[in-house]
């Protein structure tokens, strides 16, 4: 039986005006199809295209060629915010209005969606620690980041795009959005695509991670996959050469990661080269990658 | 759509009160300097520094602009961008009549009492009825202008989403808020303000059109340089 996907984006292109004459290429033929109720991380170096990603499905950006589905409709550009009633995200805390507090914002929100999530947004102003009546002014950028995200979870969607939604925020905070959204996940079915550079932090939570590297999808695959996979080999000196099974270096660990552990075993001791064996980390995937 | 027009007059209420008070400061000082000194004649309303009644179009729309990309969140809400710009305009008449009614109301107010005070000093450029009715005439006249150019930089915006063409629309509608001044005082016969007899005054009966219109753009930029100064890299 098919799995009806919850995004399909294909043939994506999609390309930044430097000036009237010059353009930046982020995406070219792009494809991605996601699956409904798991967790995705988009990782990639800064400018791989993540952003861009996620601005294009929520319609913020124009593209052309490509086409963007949700649930097996096709989103345009001009008819994005039908669908936005199920796709929320957490936005940079610059976006929001300074002086409107955040119980405004919240009341704004509640009446927008048609569905809020009352019980969540209770549980989510019981962990905090700042005042809700005060303008998103006088708060912290961590702060701003909570309400941001409680604006995004409450609103019960079905595809939750979070870019780099823990920014500043301390690790009690962190916890408590790990903890909220892992149960948005399990109750609802979310589908959660988080583009960020905490990595490590994420590391047990997602189901598959995405690499992009120059607006093109490089790697695709889960945290159990990747360590099946891979290898990191560590050696007191790097090697000058090229390494059997080697797809990456990391070069302040001084060690390599390889896709083939059994040829590249051999190819070390082939020259005579010590080094020790370890499973590699999402960041040293990461590295490798980028 | 009241709940959208309600977030933006939450968001710069205190901008529209600014505007009011340094306007109305500015007359007030005016008539002190004036009421203290031993000359009598008439003192101009902090007002005529607008240049006409539209000239406040300048700076609220550097008001309802907000600065990096504030208010983007819109876009990432379930409302079309038609509902999104309808709020903002309708937001911008508000926040207009608003401001105007205060100013004109505080410049009464002021008038009145200078009258209440001294016999030799009296107020000019407080509006009358006649030239309300005449600038909102001309307002009128103007907006098919202005909602031909809005639809236009909305068209734009589809086309050519880029920050460049970003860039031109927002250009584009500066240009149109400093146009709608120089519109306005062409086609109003008796506007807004009174010009007692001079030498300065001759001088701007003689060149008015060109001054107040040079003294509104310069106003404009003044003041959208002022409130927002990194929205200069955009021009």
């Amino acid at each position: 039986m098919n799995t009806q996907m919850i995004l399909e984006v294909e043939g994506l292109s999609q390309a930044y005006s430097r000036n009237i004459f010059r353009k930046t290429q982020v995406f070219d033929d792009f494809s991605l199809s996601l699956e409904p109720g798991k967790i995705y991380a988009l990782l990639g170096r800064n400018g791989a295209g993540k952003t861009t990603l996620l601005n294009c499905v929520q319609g913020l950006l124009a593209y052309k060629p490509g086409e963007i589905r949700f649930k097996g409709e096709t989103m345009r550009p001009g008819n994005t915010h039908r669908f936005l009633q199920k796709i929320t995200s957490v936005p940079s805390p610059t976006e929001m209005f300074p002086t409107v507090t955040a119980d405004q914002y919240m009341n704004f929100y509640q009446k927008t969606y048609d569905n809020w999530d009352t019980e969540l947004e209770a549980r989510i102003r019981k962990t905090s620690d700042f005042d809700w009546a005060k303008p998103i002014k006088a708060l912290s950028t961590g702060q701003r980041m909570q309400v941001l995200q409680a604006l995004a979870l409450c609103p019960e969607p079905e595809l939750l795009l979070l870019d780099e939604p823990l920014g500043v925020t301390d690790p009690v905070v962190r916890k408590y959005f790990y903890k909220n959204l892992l149960s948005v996940v399990a109750e609802r079915e979310t589908t959660v695509i988080i583009a960020t550079h905490l990595i490590n932090e994420i590391a047990n939570l997602f189901d598959e991670a995405l690499f992009l590297k120059n607006g093109r999808l490089i790697m695709r695959k889960g945290m159990a996959e990747m360590q099946s996979n891979y290898q990191k080999f560590i050696f007191d000196r790097l090697p000058d050469v090229k390494i059997e099974g080697e797809i990456g270096r990391m070069i302040g660990d001084g060690a390599i990661l390889s896709e083939n552990p059994e040829k590249t075993e051999l190819d070390l001791q082939t020259r005579g080269l010590n080094f020790k064996q370890e499973t590699p980390s999402i960041e040293d995937v990461f590295e490798s990658f980028a | 759509m009241i709940d959208i027009i309600k977030l933006h007059l939450r968001n710069k209420a205190h901008s529209l009160a600014l505007l009011v008070l340094v306007f109305l400061t500015i007359t007030l000082l005016l008539v002190t300097l004036r009421l203290t000194l031993p000359r009598s004649g008439s003192v101009k309303s902090g007002m005529i520094f607008l240049g006409s009644w539209f000239g406040f179009l300048g700076p609220l729309l550097v008001l309802a602009r907000g600065k990096n990309g504030e208010g983007k969140f819109l876009s990432r809400l379930p409302l079309s961008r038609f509902k999104i710009f309808l709020g903002k305009v309708t937001f911008l008449i508000f926040a207009y009549v608003l401001v105007t009614g205060l100013l004109c109301a505080g410049n009464w107010i002021i008038s009145g009492l200078v009258k209440l005070f001294s016999n030799s000093v009296s107020l000019s450029g407080v509006p009358n009825g006649q030239a309300i009715l005449n600038d909102a005439i001309t307002f009128f006249k103007t907006i098919p202008f202005f909602l031909f150019l809005a639809a236009l930089s909305l068209w734009l915006q589809k086309r050519i989403s880029s920050n460049s063409a970003n860039g031109l629309v927002v250009l584009g509608l500066v240009l149109i808020f400093g146009l709608i001044p120089f519109f306005t005082i062409l086609t109003i016969q008796h506007h807004s303000f009174t010009i007692s007899s001079t030498g300065v005054v001759n001088f701007l009966k003689s060149y008015g059109t060109l001054f107040v219109t040079t003294l509104n753009l310069a106003l404009f930029f003044a003041a959208m340089g002022l409130y927002r100064l990194r929205h200069f890299r955009n021009f």
